[in-house]
């Protein structure tokens, strides 16, 4: 049972478990789709590799924003939550390129970004009213 | 026991039905013309599409219904409700990828509606009656 006067966000917490959980499984089917665009259409060497590297970053930080943001959440610190908002930036920027600049887009991949772009609003309107609340109740 | 799996599983599965039946929507085209005769008529590819596409419409609402039932908390917690929900969905998951991969003809799309989009559907609904209204833990 939380204390009656906790600032924690259930939302926010649950947003972020299931985000964790959608983020290992976008990786692993972006992986798979990688392997298939590399296998059918003709891709420059060089864009492998750009859009590999893009992935395991994008991976790397989607797991910061959300490791931190459930720490912050849970210990009702702003330093993490802070850090999970900026994390947000990055992660919305490897979300685009993957919707628009990326060599190839299949519409499974836009059905799939577009999913974790509308997760990482989510994120950010709850991490932010979550973020209100837990600094207003920090005394100095 | 604590249950730890089910509660992600079951979000990913929906989820994945959920991502296959808005990637059918945006490319039903081919579905619509593997059942049409070789020689319809631009009317009959009307009626086909517009049948199809509520279909895809109705699964996409009664997914979200799910989604509703499990986010808001109403059955995040059950045990054989959500098992059930796993089970379909991740069939219709399977079934889904082969209908764009294998070109289906859009009749068999009916059946993958009434087996894994109605039937936990109406599971949710009986479960939200339990819950809210007569106020039992499934």
């Amino acid at each position: 049972m939380l204390p009656t006067d906790t600032k924690s966000s259930l939302a926010y917490q649950i947003l972020l478990y299931l985000s964790g959980w959608f983020l290992a499984a976008f990786v692993l089917i972006e992986v798979a789709v990688l392997v298939y665009k590399c296998s059918v259409l003709p891709y420059p060497v060089g864009n492998i590799a750009a859009e590999s590297l893009l992935l395991i970053f994008l991976g790397l930080v989607e797991w910061v924003r959300v490791g931190s943001g459930k720490r912050g959440n849970l210990t009702g610190r702003t330093l993490p939550l802070l850090i999970s908002l900026a994390f947000s930036a990055p992660c919305i920027l490897a979300f685009l390129y993957l919707l628009l600049w990326q060599t190839y887009v299949l519409r499974l991949e836009v059905v799939l970004v577009g999913f974790g772009l509308a997760l990482e609003a989510m994120a950010i309107l709850l991490g932010g009213l979550t973020l209100v609340a837990v600094g207003k109740s920090t005394t100095y | 026991m604590r249950i730890t799996g089910l509660i992600p599983a079951r979000f990913l599965t929906l989820t994945s039905h959920l991502v296959l039946l808005i990637t059918i929507l945006i490319s039903r085209e081919e579905n619509v013309l593997a059942c049409l005769p070789a020689d319809y008529t631009q009317q009959q590819y009307k009626t086909r599409d517009a049948e199809f596409l509520g279909g895809l419409v109705a699964g996409i609402a009664l997914t979200a219904l799910e989604f509703i039932g499990f986010l808001t908390g109403v059955s995040m917690f059950t045990g054989l409700p959500a098992l059930l929900s796993l089970t379909c969905h991740s069939g219709a998951s399977v079934a889904l990828s082969y209908m764009v991969v294998d070109v289906w003809d859009c009749h068999l799309y009916w059946w993958v509606f009434g087996l894994a989009s109605v039937l936990p559907a109406v599971v949710e609904v009986l479960v939200f009656v339990n819950v809210l209204m007569l106020k039992k833990n499934v």
